[in-house]
């Protein structure tokens, strides 16, 4: 470089290695080689190559080209001028815009610091326009050659903004532009700002305008202003609005137009809030009519708000219109429906008022003739039942006795329909009243328990019972019809589990008790079956009359469909209700809930007594709630049998015990023999092994076991003596029973005609006897002990005697010897003389031998044997 | 006839065809004609047994063994037979259990015989 060009050379950490002649002469003689650049001249970086200092109070400005030993700088001393540019530079800086310039026919191009740093591009990367094409978002690169192409041939402001491919969608930059004539050619000179915020901000006014006016389209809603210029209103209104009123678009802005299509009843009104509206601020607010210009009538609905200027005058009216002529024509059609609607449903209230009338005069009469010929096909029917009842008790042969058994059920389901039939009625004709009499919880589950325990057992049903005795006290209320509710119920458990398709049968009642206050209780009782099932559907049929779960139900289990009926409506009469559950194939429950009153009446607590209670093995859940049910009645003490040591009070009256172990009971029976009322309890299926094996002991199921009946067992137990009516065969039979008298030989039945003498005191054996000797082609006469028999065999000739040897007045034995005795004294051959006993010891034999007696037959004598004699004793004979 | 405990039944049918034969009216005859002895003798046992009679009861008891054993109701039979020996040990208690077992016992066969009936 020149001398005479102020310059310096520096090496590549700014040490001044050179200085020129005439920067000697500008600085001075000082000497600064060696020196720092920016410690010498205080420099201040302006751009990247260019700086400002100072030397000895002389400004300079710095430029700074690179060079082989490392950069030179061209100093001159700073004048006004290149304060102006200081100023420039300074501001472009600070306000962060950056300047590029492009030179068209070289395509070079040139970006300041700032330009670089907002593209994110490294200060020292050069850069080519192709390169900052690059750099550019896809969608906005076709920006670039558009616009300075543009600019270029048709001077079309260069003016567009852009996205970079790295910031995505975020950032926006504008790029503004202008072509320049320099003597090296065209140049474009411009600047690059990010516009991020104003963008975005822009984007999102387009999107709330465009969504605003959307809104407005789909409502079909138009919109009007007014403002206020002096005393004067201009108005405007969009096209919606004028596309409304069906208005030409020069129409828009003269109220006239809008005015003269309001409809003449309207327009005083409509006026009058505009007016005042616009004078006194208030909310214009109206509904109108307008009639187009092709006569059309539509219905509108507009509102408008008042706006004020900063002196509070009242300035402008924005508002909106719509079109509700649809609305109002569809609201119109509505009207004229639900008018329509409105009379034909009157109409049909009235028909059905009539027809309810007729049918409730209908029923009427059907209730008071269902009423009237119940009860007169009662009588006759309780008269065929009481005939058929004493038929049965004469002496009938099998079809007769089989006619009269089938009649009798028949008659007796008859009367069991009229019955339903009549409470019906009268529950429907609101004549039935329930009657209250005190009664125990208890004692209705005993009869309602009882009454199916015998056809349970039959149909081979388990039914099991768990009474809660918990606070149980005497209530009020009507027992029979909750006996009646609870008995059809269990009836119709049993009914439904009694089928073939039904493998594991077993009912459960459970019942409890709830006090609810001082006077009132709640009593539960739960009837839960593994029977045949319902669905849903024919739940929700089950308290309707005449109607039973399925069609098939009535043919396949019998029944009227009454009972539930009658169910339902009694227990809505007592206040309660009925809870069905049910799963077809599964089993139903029926829980029944009724409210009764608290027996108020003074009662003593009886005190427990004590019992003892013994246990063996493993208790089964229903031994289980035999301790409940005894804890409830009696102060119980468990023993358990297998413990060393028994500790009990062998004084103690009522002995139980729980077992279902019979063999394990035989090893410590001894040890309880002696105890005063000694009770078993076990499951069903055990009752009959332990009876047979501990026939001396009081055996019982434990289930079904109500309290009522647990009570009832052990109280008989205790006892001495037994009471007929206690034992239900002995009391049942008496009535019908004659006393069986001895068999009393008649003349005309040709006595003495026979040559076999059967002595027996027995009829019943008599009659075998008689029977076996006459399948045998023999006839015998008979007498009914031993002094008959002696008499009949020293008045007549025999062949052979059968005799029973123990007999009362004179025995077998007594009769042989006597007999023999005779036999010898009047030298007569000794008849063969047969003992037919029940006792079939071999000393009896003996006994037999050394009397007399010929031959032996054990009781029961059977056919063959009684042959085998007769050919022995009595063939031989003849 | 069965001996084994467990094994014996209310109403074995084997027993009386083995005593009449195969005939049903004349069975169905034997068997009304038990009943009605049973419940005479039954009630008779009773009282005796109230006035601690037990010779006569075990008179009764035996009377209706023979009965029971023809017409093959070998528990009743089984427990008359136990009265029996009972009575003999003058056992009162154990003789009221009995006589309860035995007016079951009777209910059974009555229900079986009703049962067969129909």
């Amino acid at each position: 470089m020149d001398s005479k060009v102020p310059h310096l050379v520096t090496n590549d950490c700014l040490q001044i290695q050179f200085i020129s002649a005439a920067l000697q002469t500008l600085l001075g003689e000082d000497n600064i080689i060696g020196m720092d650049l920016n410690e010498v001249f205080n420099l201040e970086l302006i751009s990247g190559n260019f700086s400002l200092g100072h030397y000895n109070n002389i400004p300079l400005s710095i430029k700074r080209f690179p060079c082989e030993t490392g950069y030179c700088f061209l100093i001159q001393t700073h004048d006004s001028n290149k304060e102006e540019m200081s100023f420039l530079i300074d501001a472009v800086a600070s306000s962060n815009i950056g300047v590029w310039r492009y030179n068209l026919a070289s395509h070079s191009l040139y970006l300041s610091d700032i330009a670089k740093k907002l593209l994110g591009i490294a200060v020292q990367t050069p850069l080519t326009w192709r390169k900052l094409l690059s750099l550019v978002h896809k969608d906005d690169q076709a920006l670039f050659p558009l616009f300075f192409e543009n600019h270029v041939q048709f001077g079309v402001p260069l003016q567009f903004e852009f996205r970079l491919k790295s910031s995505g969608q975020k950032s926006w930059f504008a790029l503004r532009g202008s072509c320049i004539h320099k003597p090296d050619g065209k140049w474009i000179n411009g600047t690059l700002q990010d516009c991020t915020a104003e963008k975005t901000t822009v984007i999102a006014l387009n999107d709330a305008d465009e969504s605003k006016q959307l809104a407005i389209e789909a409502g079909k809603i138009g919109t009007w202003r007014a403002t206020k210029s002096g005393n004067q209103w201009h108005w405007k209104w969009d096209m919606l609005a004028n596309t409304i009123f069906k208005l030409e678009p020069e129409d828009i802005g003269d109220l006239n137009k809008w005015v003269e299509l309001l409809h003449p009843e309207d327009k005083p009104r409509v006026k009058e809030a505009l007016d005042e509206s616009l004078r006194t601020g208030i909310e214009f607010k109206q509904h109108y009519r307008s009639i187009l210009k092709n006569g059309e009538v539509i219905y509108v609905f507009a509102q408008g708000r008042v706006g004020k200027n900063y002196k509070g005058e009242h300035c402008r009216i924005d508002g909106v219109c719509v079109d509700q002529t649809e609305i109002h024509n569809t609201q119109q059609a509505l009207k004229k429906l639900n008018s329509e609607l409105e009379t034909r449903v009157n109409d049909r209230t009235a028909e059905l008022h009539n027809t309810l009338q007729k049918a409730e005069r209908a029923n009427k009469i059907k209730s008071e003739f269902l009423s009237m010929i119940s009860h007169e096909l009662r009588t006759p029917l309780n008269g065929i039942i009481g005939a058929l009842d004493l038929l049965s008790h004469f002496s009938l042969s099998c079809e007769p006795k089989d006619l009269v058994y089938t009649a009798s059920k028949s008659a007796d389901h008859l009367i069991t329909i009229l019955n339903d039939l009549l409470d019906l009625n009268k529950i429907e004709a609101g004549k039935l009243e329930l009657e209250t009499t005190v009664f125990n919880l208890p004692t209705v589950i005993y009869d309602v328990v009882s009454t199916f325990t015998a056809s349970a057992k039959d149909k081979g049903i388990k039914l099991k019972v768990y009474e809660n005795q918990n606070e149980v006290q005497p209530i009020k209320g009507d027992i029979n019809r909750f006996k009646q509710i609870l008995l059809n119920i269990l009836g119709n458990a049993i009914k439904f589990t009694n089928s073939d398709c039904v493998r594991s049968k077993e009912i459960t009642v459970i019942s409890s008790f709830k006090r609810l206050n001082i006077y009132q209780s709640e009593v539960t009782v739960s009837i839960s079956d593994t029977g045949v099932g319902m669905s849903n559907e024919t739940i929700k049929k089950l308290f309707t009359p005449f109607t039973q779960a399925e069609k098939s139900t009535t043919r396949k289990f019998g029944g009227t469909g009454l009972g539930l009926s009658i169910c339902g409506k009694l227990i809505d009469l007592m206040g309660g209700q009925i809870i069905v559950t049910s799963e077809l194939n599964k089993g139903s429950q029926f829980t029944v809930k009724a409210p009764f009153w608290v027996e108020l009446g003074e009662k003593d607590t009886p005190l427990k007594s004590a019992l003892n209670c013994f246990t063996l093995g493993k208790l089964s859940h229903d031994n289980q709630h035999v301790i409940q049910l005894l804890q409830s009645l009696y102060t119980v003490t468990i023993v358990p049998l297998e413990c060393q040591d028994l500790m009990f009070d062998q004084n103690i009256g009522v002995n139980i015990i729980l077992t279902s172990d019979f063999k394990s009971l035989l090893t410590h029976i001894d040890t309880l023999n002696s105890l005063e009322t000694l009770m078993v309890y076990t499951d069903l299926e055990h009752v009959a092994n332990f009876e047979l094996t501990f026939p001396h002991l009081a055996v019982f199921s434990n289930q079904p076991l109500t309290y009522t009946q647990f009570e009832t067992q052990i109280k008989i137990q205790q006892q001495d003596n037994l009471a007929l009516d206690e034992l239900e065969f002995a009391i049942e039979s008496s009535d019908s029973q004659q006393v069986q008298t001895p068999f009393q030989m008649k003349s005309d039945e040709g006595f003495g005609h026979h040559d076999i003498l059967l002595v027996e005191d027995n009829p019943f054996n008599q009659k075998l006897i008689q029977t076996q000797l006459a399948k045998l082609g023999l006839f015998c006469d008979i007498a009914n002990n031993g002094a008959e028999g002696f008499s009949y065999w020293h008045s007549h000739t025999y062949k052979l005697i059968l005799t029973d040897c123990h007999m009362p007045e004179v025995d077998g034995y007594e009769m042989t010897k006597q007999i023999r005795t005779e036999e010898a004294r009047r030298e007569k051959p000794p008849i063969p003389i047969i003992a037919v006993t029940g006792a079939a010891m071999q000393g009896e034999r003996d006994l037999c031998t050394s009397i007399g007696m010929n031959d032996f037959l054990c009781k029961p004598v059977r056919l063959t044997d009684i042959r085998s004699i007769l050919e022995r004793w009595y063939e031989h004979t003849a | 006839m069965n001996t084994q405990l467990d094994q014996l039944k209310t109403l074995n049918h084997d027993t009386i065809i083995e005593l009449v034969g195969d005939e049903p009216a004349k069975i169905q005859k034997f068997h009304t004609e038990f009943l009605k002895q049973s419940s005479v003798i039954l009630r008779t046992i009773i009282q005796s047994f109230n006035i601690d009679d037990f010779s006569e009861i075990k008179s009764q008891a035996h009377f209706l063994k023979t009965s029971a054993k023809a017409v093959g109701a070998e528990r009743s039979a089984y427990f008359l037979e136990t009265i029996e020996s009972y009575s003999l040990e003058r056992d009162k208690a154990a003789i009221k259990q009995v006589i309860i077992k035995l007016n079951s016992e009777f209910n059974a066969i009555k229900k079986e015989l009703t049962h067969d009936q129909h």
